[in-house]
């Protein structure tokens, strides 16, 4: 990844977007995904929730982790990982090939990685808001989200769930990363089509096809992040033996 | 395309050289242009092993060199032991080559020589729009990262509807 080896860029190659200087004093979350902070004014606005979109196969459970890791490893920003699908054992296991030890931060209390069961939105809240106050964490991550909202009775439940969860957030001064998984052909960015209106950031992962090499690139994109002049341009983006990597200085031909 | 005279030795510039003497010209280019400089060799024509041992039998040293190889992979060679080398999975994926001219660029110290070689095969697998938006995004970067660049292709694509667009992006056409 990425943790160790993220490289300052050269002040000269860097777009437009990152030369701007924000206008309010909102605080930058790094992001520890080697080339997004450049995009993104230097990093996910803090105590924001931002929905990590992408179709099957395109790195949003790997980005997510990184994510937690980066923040634990290397920044002393403790992390609570909530999976609704895959044991934590699944989640500390997969990533071992990127040469994170996932299991080493848990049991110096960086990292919590919890299964809750989902009955009430509530109770899973408060579930969220005593391990953030267990290990005084900076960021969370949920994956994926889709699980939650498909608990609701309607759409509009699901979209009021979200920003008490944003407040929540705000209130804790903790930074969030909810993960959306999208079905393939879907026009939306979530599980309802609404979460993407109520967070604080949108960043799309996806596989672009290209007949001319038979095969498919990966592609991030900043469709949406609040309080920044983020960068609209489609970048490459590669899974690298030690964690993912975006190139916001090549292109996606 | 005829060839014209800008300067002696032009930032960005297009060769086209015979199919019989390809290599061997391309080498003396090299050679040229590439003095006091490391230079970037992006091969989609022939494995990294043997453009590097031609390289060498002209006195070219390793040392000054990072290549690209676009060749190996697709012809299952062996590709574990190079420490100057990148292996691509092949010549079709732009994108890919795109982030490798990008990543070694950033990674080599001082002045710096791009050779591409060559565009007639990046030609056989893509289509002319996108032949063009990828040379005009290497032409624009190399030019703002200050990287002298030759491009080369064969004699016989000099006309086709990619060079001549491509003849526009740089500075000078030379013909060997």
């Amino acid at each position: 990844m990425a943790p160790s080896k993220q490289k300052k860029p050269a002040q000269k190659q860097k777009p437009a977007a990152a030369q701007a200087v924000p206008k309010d004093d909102m605080k930058r979350v790094q992001t520890g995904i080697q080339g997004l902070d450049e995009l993104i004014e230097g990093g996910l606005p803090r105590g924001g929730v931002t929905l990590l979109s992408g179709h099957c196969g395109t790195g949003k459970a790997t980005f997510a982790t990184q994510f937690i890791y980066y923040g634990a490893k290397e920044k002393n920003e403790p992390g609570v990982y909530i999976t609704l699908e895959e044991e934590p054992e699944e989640v500390m296991g997969d990533v071992k090939r990127f040469g994170w030890d996932m299991e080493k931060l848990v049991k110096d209390k960086k990292i919590s990685i919890i299964k809750p069961e989902i009955t009430k939105f509530d109770s899973l809240k408060k579930t969220i808001e005593d391990e953030i106050d267990k290990i005084g964490a900076k960021r969370l991550v949920i994956n994926p989200f889709g699980l939650i909202a498909a608990y609701f009775a309607n759409v509009y439940d699901a979209r009021k769930a979200l920003a008490s969860l944003r407040r929540q957030m705000q209130k804790l001064d903790c930074t969030a990363l909810v993960v959306a998984d999208i079905k393939e052909g879907e026009q939306t960015f979530s599980f309802t089509g609404y979460e993407e209106f109520v967070v604080t950031g949108v960043i799309v992962l996806d596989l672009a096809f290209k007949k001319e090499s038979n095969s498919y690139v990966r592609t991030l994109f900043v469709r949406k992040m609040e309080k920044s002049n983020h960068s609209l341009k489609l970048v490459p983006l590669e899974i690298k033996p030690d964690g993912l990597v975006v190139y916001p200085d090549a292109e996606v031909f | 395309m005829e060839s014209t005279t800008v300067l002696d030795m032009p930032k960005i510039a297009l060769y086209t050289l015979s199919a019989e003497e390809y290599t061997k010209r391309l080498v003396s280019i090299l050679k040229r242009a590439g003095k006091g400089k490391k230079v970037i060799y992006l091969t989609t024509t022939k494995p990294y092993s043997q453009i590097s041992g031609m390289l060498h039998e002209a006195g070219i040293k390793d040392k000054d060199i990072f290549f690209i190889d676009c060749v190996s992979r697709s012809l299952g060679e062996k590709t574990l032991n190079a420490q100057n080398c990148v292996f691509l999975e092949n010549p079709r994926n732009l994108t890919a080559i795109s982030i490798a001219i990008n990543e070694s660029v950033k990674k080599l110290p001082g002045k710096k020589l791009l050779v591409m070689d060559s565009l007639s095969t990046l030609m056989l697998y893509n289509d002319h729009v996108t032949m063009g938006r990828f040379s005009n995004f290497v032409i624009n970067r190399m030019r703002s990262l200050d990287v002298e660049t030759v491009l080369s292709a064969f004699e016989a694509d000099a006309k086709s509807e990619t060079l001549r667009q491509i003849a526009g992006f740089v500075d000078e056409v030379r013909k060997k």
